[in-house]
């Protein structure tokens, strides 16, 4: 299978196939008492069973984390043996799942290892969320100027005066979001939120409210994945193949302003979703129209708006036209965030990139219950962002 | 006797002798002639080690605002506050607090100028001094 990898230096590779042999998730919330193998093991042990696998079975494991300490990784895996095998921890924000997933697959899809392991798993810290490490030296801290809420209702405001987009089509998105969170048992909001809730819950920064925002979460999630031809040992008929993961950093067009951390500026325009989704969807043949559902990154409404343009479900400037008309809606032209995205799921930053994942696997099999889209669902994709690097991937029944 | 005044950051912030003599400091590569704030010592887009130190003039308008409720961690900005994003006239985006007499509701566009002021007082007496903009109109 012919796959590009990223879009920067024209790395086309071709690579083995790969299949998504099982899922797992506890559900998303507050957990302060559970230690972090508390946290995990429920999400691997539904993987392992949904897959059909041992612990065993697994070569090598890629874990997403951000807020963890020196041992964690390590434990949250070898709690359930001490195999010896190689263990990887991904540190990148909110993607750090979603690069775990895309190592893994690159792993396997390379003929290093048949089987792999990804978890992604986070307790998250209160209050704003944040970029920096170096606390209470710099203007970025000492003047306000970090919370990234501040920083993505700064293009809010912009929108709304270029694209003509109001407080209510972002409040849209988030009510559209807490449809399908009130139907899945995972997510960390169960109740359905509308716009005028959407509106009237506190300001943050203006226009973005408190439920234009993801809730502070802790939570894991777990896949499992296999090379084809070792899959192909037992029960294929509920795997969901991989057709494709790429990545990329920042370019100096996507720089955003100082001073402070060097994220990209992807939440602001999608310049390399739109580059990254252009390259997946050329090496597996299909276009945008071809994705029947999809995760796309939104810790705040905008986000959403942002990625379904970028993703090319939509004109630049129409997003918040499209999901006001419901097209994210089970009936809509491109479902999206169907599990209640981050916004209404939670968002526990390492464990969001394989939660991503799961949900479109269960899409794809027909298993999302009340929240399931019709017609069979053949195609999925799932876009994230972590500190300005792009994570998508692809996948099909 | 003028009180003593330190920069927060100096690689950030040159402090002159008198307030309106502060400046902000960013990078010019010498190459592709980029400004990058604040400063790298490698050039972003050409990737070799071609920026040097220049003094930005401190003018811009506002690309962006929005009023900010909650008190960020480490933050000694009590809200709310006005969180900007300036266009340097160099060309460089700046965040920034808007500081000013908030008489009237700022708009996108507006003309506005760098405007330092005094966050902290060390335990000597020394002001520790930030860098805001505020608008030319305030």
């Amino acid at each position: 299978m012919l796959l590009w990898l990223t879009h920067s230096h024209g790395w086309l590779i071709d690579m083995r196939e790969v299949l998504v042999l099982g899922v797992g998730m506890r559900r998303f919330g507050r957990f302060p008492d559970l230690s972090f193998e508390e946290l995990v093991r429920p999400a691997v042990e539904l993987a392992l069973a949904d897959a059909g696998m041992s612990f065993k079975d697994v070569q090598t494991a890629f874990c997403g984390v951000v807020n963890s300490g020196l041992y964690d990784s390590r434990r949250v895996v070898q709690q359930f043996g001490w195999t010896g095998i190689p263990i990887h921890s991904v540190v990148q924000a909110s993607g750090s799942s979603a690069a775990a997933f895309r190592l893994a697959y690159w792993t396997v899809a390379s003929g290093i290892f048949e089987t792999a392991l990804v978890v992604g798993y986070e307790k998250m810290p209160k209050g704003m969320l944040r970029g920096t490490v170096s606390p209470g030296r710099s203007h970025l801290d000492v003047m306000g100027l970090d919370p990234i809420p501040g920083r993505v209702a700064l293009e809010m405001k912009k929108r709304m005066a270029r694209f003509g987009e109001s407080p209510e089509m972002y409040a849209a998105v988030a009510a559209q979001a807490s449809w399908y969170a009130a139907r899945n048992e995972q997510a960390h909001y169960q109740e359905e939120h509308t716009i005028e809730d959407v509106l009237n819950s506190p300001m943050i920064a203006d226009p973005l409210t408190l439920y234009m925002c993801c809730p502070v979460s802790d939570g894991a999630s777990a896949v499992l994945i296999a090379s084809d031809s070792w899959a192909e040992q037992g029960d294929t008929s509920r795997a969901v193949k991989i057709a494709g993961s790429i990545c990329a950093s920042p370019e100096v067009e996507d720089l955003v302003g100082g001073p402070g951390a060097d994220i990209g500026g992807d939440f602001k325009a999608g310049n390399l979703t739109r580059k990254l989704s252009h390259r997946l969807y050329e090496s597996a043949g299909i276009g945008p129209e071809d994705i029947d559902v999809a995760q796309v990154h939104d810790p705040f409404t905008m986000a959403t708006l942002v990625a379904v343009e970028a993703l090319g479900f939509c004109e630049e400037g129409e997003g918040g036209r499209f999901v006001a008309e419901g097209n994210l809606g089970p009936k809509g032209r491109v479902p999206a965030n169907t599990d209640g995205g981050l916004l209404c799921k939670g968002h526990p930053m390492g464990a969001t990139g394989t939660a991503q994942v799961a949900e479109i696997v269960k899409q794809l099999r027909g298993e999302a219950g009340e929240r399931q889209v019709p017609n069979a669902p053949r195609v999925g994709l799932a876009q994230n962002s972590g500190a300005g690097l792009i994570n998508i991937h692809l996948l099909k029944k | 006797m003028t009180t003593a005044r330190i920069s927060l950051e100096p690689l950030v912030l040159r402090i002159g002798n008198r307030p309106e003599d502060d400046v902000l400091l960013a990078s010019l590569c010498t190459r592709c002639s980029r400004y990058f704030f604040p400063q790298r010592a490698y050039c972003g887009a050409c990737a070799e080690r071609t920026t040097e130190t220049v003094e930005l003039s401190g003018r811009g308008t506002l690309a962006s605002f929005t009023r900010v409720h909650r008190k960020p961690e480490y933050s000694l900005i009590d809200p709310p506050y006005l969180l900007a994003e300036v266009t340097a006239q160099e060309g460089p985006r700046i965040y920034s607090v808007l500081v000013g007499d908030g008489d009237t509701e700022p708009a996108i566009g507006d003309e506005v100028r760098l405007r330092t002021v005094e966050v902290q007082k060390s335990e000597e007496g020394v002001a520790v001094v930030a860098y805001a903009f505020a608008r030319v109109a305030d």
